[in-house]
């Protein structure tokens, strides 16, 4: 069987670049999914809120970055 | 699992590049879909109840569409029972066509091995569809399809909340980049609430797979980072071992 490789053309969202550095964000999703671990493990009710309010500060830190060059929060 | 379910008509769009007029078809297609979706998956729990019962259903909720079909066409029940089947095997198909289009579109970006970008004269992943199948097949080989099923669930909501997150940066960044489809910022900004919502159920709905099955599912998942890493360095090492002019180019 024939086959071929696709020869690497240019990248239509142009050269590979840095925009940010998003490991803050990541760092925090994955503290927010160790809480929201505990609380469907042991079933604490405090985790499941302090999990929802993390969850609920992290769609906002888009709002905050909305039209500025930052990303996530000051990030 | 009924996020895994039902959110799967988003495979449609994995074909926009292939489509002959993306901007046209892409949204026919991801609506189309989804309202068929959201109209059956609507309709389903209700006639099932309906006729089937609850009782029956807790059963053995797996075959609960064996009593509603023979209950509402008889005996004539066993040829739905075969569209049934026919039906799996056009999921299974769909979900290799999908997979083996994302691997092959990763690999190219280099995210994942360098073989998976190979494509037969007709531009079909066949390597990437090839290792689709020989992963499926290992981890049915463990023993319980349970695996299969937590394995992919898990994975496929990271990537839910991943996707809608980089749908979302990719407008900031690169706004006036070509794309097949332009998606309304509306849609843009819902993705993260959408992703904010998967993230809450991989998490909250992990219990109901077993910790076991999760705990090897994330192994599964982060895997894909060891993959990365490897693949990063495999592109470094043949950049420097390249002669100095096809660097140069």
């Amino acid at each position: 069987m024939t086959e071929i490789t696709e020869q690497p053309g240019e990248d239509r969202l142009g050269p590979d670049r840095q925009w940010a550095d998003l490991r803050p964000m990541i760092l925090y999703l994955c503290v927010v999914g160790a809480v929201w671990t505990l609380a469907a493990r042991k079933d604490y009710s405090w985790a499941y809120v302090l999990g929802l309010v993390l969850t609920a500060l992290w769609v906002t830190g888009f709002i905050v970055a909305r039209n500025r060059p930052t990303r996530w929060f000051i990030w | 699992m009924a996020a895994w379910s039902a959110y799967a008509f988003e495979t449609s769009v994995v074909y926009t590049a292939e489509f002959r007029q993306p901007q046209r078809d892409t949204a026919r297609a991801i609506f189309s879909s989804g309202g068929l979706c959201l109209f059956f998956y609507g309709l389903g729990p209700f006639v099932l109840y309906g006729v089937v019962g609850g009782e029956k259903i807790q059963e053995d909720p797996s075959t609960a569409l064996v009593p509603l079909s023979q209950s509402v066409f008889g005996t004539s029940g066993m040829i739905l029972i075969v569209l049934l089947l026919v039906a799996l095997l056009l999921s299974i198909n769909t979900a290799i066509l999908g997979s083996s289009r994302t691997l092959y579109q990763a690999s190219k970006d280099g995210w994942v091995f360098r073989f998976m970008q190979w494509t037969s004269p007709r531009g079909v992943p066949l390597r990437a569809m090839g290792f689709d199948v020989v992963f499926n097949l290992v981890l049915m080989l463990i023993g319980n399809p349970i695996y299969i099923l937590a394995a992919s669930t898990v994975g496929y909501m990271v990537f839910n909340v991943l996707n809608l997150v980089a749908g979302y940066l990719l407008r900031k960044d690169a706004p006036d980049a070509e794309r097949p489809y332009w998606a309304p910022l509306t849609m843009i900004r819902l993705g993260i609430v959408f992703a904010a919502a998967n993230f809450v159920f991989l998490f909250v709905g992990a219990p109901s797979w077993g910790w076991k099955y999760i705990g090897i599912s994330w192994a599964i998942v982060l895997f894909g980072i060891v993959v990365w890493y490897w693949r990063a360095w495999s592109d470094r090492r043949l950049t420097q071992s390249a002669p100095v002019g096809a660097r140069a180019r």
